[in-house]
């Protein structure tokens, strides 16, 4: 069971959920099925968003600086580039 | 990049984040229970805008992504083309 077939049946499922609760199957309050209900799958992919925006913002304020290794981590890129370029691999 | 503005620039994404998400879910949780004449319905547009402002913003995201993708590949095929020649 691969981490796509268990995220795509969840999704899956809550779609359903999420369509039956649509189509007026589900017990719902009428506020509830008419006002918020259609409104789920668009606050799911906005508060997605919302998560990814927090999250890099927490770690870009949260992560130290470490010179040593930035240094060499271009470095280490310069001689991949150079490597790549010998092999006529198309890099900018 | 200076780490004060990686500071900024993170302080601001989570700012972002965190208004988006509670101004977001107050809009489509919490007001369609409030009545007609309490003061918070000033501070939401109409519903309307609720669903229209995201699909905007998701369509113009999906066609920037697609957009782009389209003009990379265009541009190594082309190159691919040339030197062929």
């Amino acid at each position: 069971m691969t981490r796509a077939q268990v995220a795509s049946t969840t999704l899956a499922a809550a779609g359903a959920v999420w369509l039956l609760g649509l189509i007026g199957v589900l017990p719902l309050p009428e506020t509830v099925r008419t006002q918020v209900w259609p409104t789920l799958p668009l606050l799911a992919v906005v508060s997605l968003g919302a998560y990814a925006f927090i999250n890099i913002g927490y770690n870009l304020l949260a992560f130290r600086e470490c010179p040593e290794a930035y240094h060499e981590l271009m470095q280490e890129i310069q001689e991949a580039k150079d490597d790549l370029r010998a092999k006529n691999v198309d890099i900018a | 990049m200076s780490p004060i503005q990686d500071k900024t620039v993170g302080a601001s994404l989570l700012a972002i984040g965190l208004f988006v998400f509670t101004y977001y879910s107050i809009w489509t949780l919490v007001i369609p229970f409030v009545d007609e004449g309490h003061a918070a319905h000033h501070l939401f547009p109409p519903q309307w805008y609720a669903i229209a402002i995201p699909v905007f913003l998701l369509v113009v995201g999906v066609t920037a992504v697609f957009g782009f993708l389209s003009f990379v590949m265009l541009k190594s095929g082309k190159k691919a083309a040339k030197k062929s020649t």
